[in-house]
């Protein structure tokens, strides 16, 4: 495969990663919540290879779902104990975890091979660069693998708890009366945001993430009035705005995460013209 | 005497560490058509939530048909206020009645003819059937009341505990739940509601829980809806408080 279809790929596995979490998060109202989660993996990611001296996957993986979590929880404690409202708890764990993450790399710079501006806007286009070899032969970027082993994650875990998340999404009241337990699925999504951020984050950074996790689950809000439906239709313009996104950023010569975190948002703008009356 | 329904022993239920309802201690025979009623701020819907068994209560218990409430939820079904869900959400009638029955079933557990029929039957029973394939969005306050109670009966539940049905539905909707609770009484289930018109109060409710943070009075409507009782409970803030009471003399007098 050539490189721009190796990145168009990893950019659309991405895209639909975070469109298929990003559909849960818009209808519980946690948008603000994966931003927050998408910026705080940057501490565990960095504590985990400072810890371990591994950049390996597994460890990544850790890192970013223990921070991911924390995250959530430490929202939630300054939320319900400390009676502060929900979106200053947000901003207060994540900017704080953040700069955790960022003073961890700066003091530590020599050893952990991590760019700030790769951190904040990713860069899609090397991946090609840093590919995976089976046996001995090249079997293509790392970063696209590791997304498809999240995509399936995600797959797996949506497949399996649809109805458990459906429920505590619509109605926790109802959910916590037929005895689904709530809190374990807020975590359960918790932890599939942070495993795709960490995983997104490589290829389009920790504020476009927010772009992919927002955008295309909110364009399909507008689109359908189906859940199933919804899922699927933020992916394919996920898939839409990788391909499109690409294409732009070639022609302007930018960068690329940019030209998708842009053609999502386009996406949007054109679904707010879809009358109510089509939706499916 | 046969075991209560429900039975609530010397509850205080707190809300962030701040008690919302103190020794809150009565019971509710079988079969019955209660009210909670009360001004705003009584803790009411708190209560129904606490027996329930959805909030932690700091003291005394809650027993359903002499077990503890967490054995028993499965015969419990719950309708909450229509504003505390998303009626944006990506969702059809059909699906949130179904809910009711299958929100908590495994993914290999597939839905059954059986939950199909119970399904069909309760939004049958609340004259929706024709807007099953509808968005909840595109309903009345109405419909949107007869979706969540189609959603209580799929549940097949003994106790069904709702929090203001009546709460800005028509008059249709409201005479169709009514005769809906009395169907239910004749077939031995018990209704608690969370109730808010004095005027109606004693045409649809056999029994009546009165509520301002304590207890002020419960049991049978006719013996506790007593002037003293409500103006005990609404702290003679309500202004149609005097009408009220001069219904309830004169129902008395008719008795």
């Amino acid at each position: 495969m050539s490189d721009a279809t190796w990145i168009i790929a990893t950019g659309a596995l991405a895209g639909i990663s975070c469109a298929l979490v990003g559909t849960f998060l818009v209808l519980r109202r946690l948008s603000m919540l994966g931003d927050a989660i998408s910026h705080s993996v940057l501490a565990g990611l960095v504590s985990g290879f400072l810890l371990t001296g591994s950049r390996s996957l597994p460890i990544m993986f850790i890192g970013a779902i223990a921070v991911g979590i924390l995250t959530a929880f430490i929202t939630n404690l300054l939320h319900e104990r400390g009676k502060l409202q929900q979106d200053a708890s947000i901003g207060i764990t994540f900017t704080w975890l953040f700069a955790l993450g960022v003073i961890l790399i700066s003091a530590f710079a020599g050893q952990v091979d991590l760019d700030q501006d790769c951190v904040l806007f990713g860069e899609i286009a090397f991946t090609p660069l840093d590919t995976v070899m089976f046996g001995n032969t090249d079997i293509g970027p790392r970063a696209f693998w590791t997304l498809l082993l999240v995509l399936s994650v995600n797959l797996l875990t949506i497949g399996a708890g649809y109805r458990q998340l459906k429920v505590c999404s619509f109605d926790p009241t109802l959910a916590r009366s037929l005895g689904v337990k709530v809190t374990f699925w807020h975590y359960v999504l918790m932890t599939l945001v942070s495993l795709t951020t960490v995983a997104a984050f490589e290829a389009v950074g920790s504020i476009l993430v927010v772009a992919l996790l927002v955008v295309p689950a909110n364009a399909a809000f507008l689109l359908t009035h189906r859940l199933g439906n919804m899922l699927a239709i933020a992916s394919l313009i996920a898939v839409i705005a990788s391909f499109s996104g690409y294409h732009l950023a070639v022609h302007f010569d930018a960068s690329i995460s940019a030209g998708m975190a842009l053609s999502a948002g386009l996406l949007l703008a054109l679904s707010l013209f879809v009358p109510r009356g089509l939706r499916s | 005497m046969s075991i209560p329904a429900v039975e609530v022993h010397d509850l205080t239920v707190a809300y962030r560490q701040r008690p919302v309802l103190w020794d809150i201690d009565f019971s509710i025979p079988e079969g019955c058509l209660a009210a909670v009623v009360g001004p705003n701020g009584a803790g009411k819907s708190t209560l129904l939530k606490a027996v329930m068994g959805l909030l932690p209560s700091t003291s005394g218990y809650v027993n359903i048909f002499g077990e503890p409430v967490l054995n028993k939820r499965s015969i419990i079904a719950y309708v909450p206020q229509r504003e505390e869900v998303d009626w944006d959400f990506p969702i059809t009638v059909q699906e949130v009645v179904m809910m009711g029955r299958t929100g908590r079933l495994p993914f290999w557990r597939r839905v059954s003819t059986h939950d199909r029929n119970m399904v069909e039957q309760a939004l049958t029973e609340v004259g929706i059937f024709d807007l099953k394939h509808r968005h909840i969005s595109e309903l009345s306050g109405g419909q949107q009341q007869r979706v969540f109670i189609a959603r209580a009966l799929a549940q097949d539940a003994a106790i069904y505990l709702m929090d203001e049905p009546f709460a800005g539905v028509d008059a249709a909707t409201e005479k169709a739940v009514i005769e809906l609770f009395r169907k239910l009484k004749a077939a031995r289930k018990t209704v608690i509601c969370v109730h808010h018109d004095l005027h109606t109060l004693a045409d649809y409710f056999d029994y009546v829980v009165l509520v301002n943070l304590r207890l002020v009075a419960a049991g049978q409507t006719s013996a506790t809806l007593t002037p003293e009782n409500l103006n005990k409970t609404y702290g003679g803030r309500l202004g149609l408080l005097s009408e009220i009471t001069e219904r309830v003399r004169k129902r008395q007098v008719d008795m």
